[in-house]
């Protein structure tokens, strides 16, 4: 909560990315939301992903509006935020930031405007990026200050990451990227997972990774998705709880730093 | 009276007026009550939008000799319309399409790509050493080139892709739902035709191939998308003409997010000896 020293107007942009889709990002997303949130955060959510908006399903919201009303100058930005009853707000539909064509150069100037006055208002957003390496995801990821990697102990989510990380190797060396395990059965497969991600990522690209660390798989988290709740709130002693409290803590600690304002990646390649 | 018409050639108008896009306009001419069968059955297709239909309907309809004669008038309009359209839009020496068709072609599938969410390509050939063959054989030979050319594009494409003639011995093709790896692959196989071609590759005449992409989400318009592909065939030219380039961004990217396999090896935990 105590934000001290020359970067306390700044708000913190964290993406939650992955190079293989149905990793459980959304999930992770929301859960880390509200475990921010618990702490006194003003956290935003913003949805992403071009594909679907999944947040809002996750948390059975029904956004009125959409990034389409903001730049027809039918509502403001700050208008088609939603607020949850989880202590968090979502901006449903924030893709539409790079996907929205036939937008003039003034027209991303002044959306890029209102996102600024918007992002403001937090200390912390978190961007539920799509999943993989196309042009709109790779700028949400450049746009944020950190990014979290979400993979499985699946071969093909482990090497879709390192893809990703390949491309986004600029950020690995200044420690931006963080890797999340999702979906373990146990500590020792994920740590299992990150040794080998993170000798490869030394010995090819010669740079350190770091990791958050690992979300085991738990039944508590298939009830919530139905019961469209984060379990953290439902199951706060829950094995993939005490998971995630751990990363939210790490998460807290993280301060903006780096490029003065790197919201600029979302308008230009 | 109702007359029987043969299912072949009923089949065959009905087929051209959809390709040509008239099925809404045969339903408002032709009368209800002429040809009730018929009208069923062009209101299907306007729905489904799909030929395939032709083949499961059952075409032996009563049909007026009004209603045929309101159906064969359409025909003759839709052919009419249809040749003083390509005139408008087609080059005459090649027969491909001209720049102006390219140019709303290419923001036709610039929108499509926002729904279909699949990427589209853009080509563009610049032929080398053209103007050598312009100057010693004279325009003659320089248009048999060029239509040599034209006729090696429109044979090597897909029907749904367009060929163009964007300048003097400038072509761009428009590749709909197709990316990058494939649009490189096609332009090869292209580069190697005109190369072998007596008519083309005998002069001494090859061509520069730059590739640009527009993928779902971006918010770049036209012009940069053919600024891409520009500076794509540019760079083809510099290194000597000939040859497939695509845009710098798109093969950095690509080649940054290729897995060898050592490091696939190495990601699932098997140390390289």
């Amino acid at each position: 909560m105590e934000n001290k020293g020359k970067n306390d107007q700044r708000s913190l942009l964290v993406s939650v990315t992955s190079g293989k889709g149905g990793v459980g990002k959304t999930m992770i997303v929301v859960n880390l939301a509200s475990l921010l949130a618990e702490t006194g955060r003003r956290v935003l959510v913003m949805d992403c992903d071009l594909g679907l908006a999944n947040v809002d399903v996750l948390l059975g919201l029904n956004p009125a509006y959409t990034m389409n009303d903001v730049l027809e100058g039918r509502r403001k930005i700050e208008e088609i935020v939603v607020q949850t009853s989880l202590g968090f707000d979502v901006l449903p539909a924030a893709s539409g930031i790079v996907s929205l064509a036939e937008i003039s150069a003034e027209e991303q100037g002044e959306l890029m405007a209102a996102l600024r006055t918007l992002l403001d208002r937090y200390s912390l957003a978190l961007l539920d990026t799509g999943a993989g390496v196309s042009s709109p995801v790779l700028r949400f990821n450049r746009a944020a200050h950190k990014n979290i990697i979400v993979l499985t102990p699946e071969p093909t989510s482990v090497t879709d990451a390192y893809a990703l990380i390949k491309l986004l190797r600029p950020r690995l060396a200044d420690g931006r990227i963080h890797l999340l395990v999702n979906m373990v059965q146990n500590g020792e497969e994920g740590r299992r997972v990150v040794d080998n991600l993170c000798q490869t990522v030394e010995r090819f690209l010669s740079c350190s990774l770091s990791c958050l660390g690992h979300v085991v798989t738990d039944r508590v988290v298939r009830r919530s998705v139905l019961a469209r709740l984060p379990f953290v709130k439902g199951h706060p002693d829950a094995p993939a709880t005490v998971c995630l409290r751990a990363i939210a803590e790490q998460v807290l600690a993280w301060e903006p730093e780096g490029e003065a304002d790197p919201l600029n990646h979302l308008i230009r390649p | 009276m109702s007359q029987e018409p043969d299912k072949k050639s009923l089949e065959e108008l009905i087929r051209e007026l959809l390709t040509a896009g008239a099925v809404k306009l045969a339903l408002e001419s032709v009368d209800g009550s002429a040809a009730p069968g018929l009208v069923f059955f062009l209101k299907d297709l306007t729905r489904q939008v799909s030929p395939k239909l032709l083949d499961q309907a059952d075409l032996t309809l009563p049909l007026s000799a009004e209603g045929l004669a309101t159906l064969n008038r359409l025909r003759e309009i839709v052919a009419q319309n249809r040749e003083l359209g390509e005139l408008s839009v087609k080059d005459p020496m090649t027969s491909l399409y001209n720049y102006r068709f390219f140019e709303i072609q290419l923001q036709v599938e610039m929108d499509r790509v926002k729904r279909s969410g699949r990427p589209c390509c853009l080509m563009i050939i610049d032929l080398d050493r053209f103007k050598p063959v312009n100057d010693r054989f004279g325009h003659q030979v320089g248009n048999e080139v060029l239509q040599a050319v034209a006729r090696i594009l429109i044979k090597e494409v897909r029907k749904v892709d367009i060929v163009t003639r964007y300048g003097g011995d400038e072509f761009a093709i428009i590749l709909p739902d197709t990316s990058a790896p494939r649009a490189s692959r096609l332009a090869e196989r292209i580069r190697q035709a005109l190369s072998s071609d007596p008519q083309v590759g005998g002069y001494g005449v090859s061509a520069s191939f730059g590739l640009a992409t527009h993928h779902f989400g971006e918010t770049d318009g036209f012009a940069v998308l053919v600024e891409h592909a520009d500076q794509a065939m540019y760079q083809a030219k510099r290194e000597g003409g000939d040859r497939v380039r695509v845009y710098e961004e798109e093969a950095i990217e690509r080649g940054a997010t290729q897995v060898t396999a050592q490091e696939k090896d190495a990601l699932m935990g098997d140390k390289g000896k």
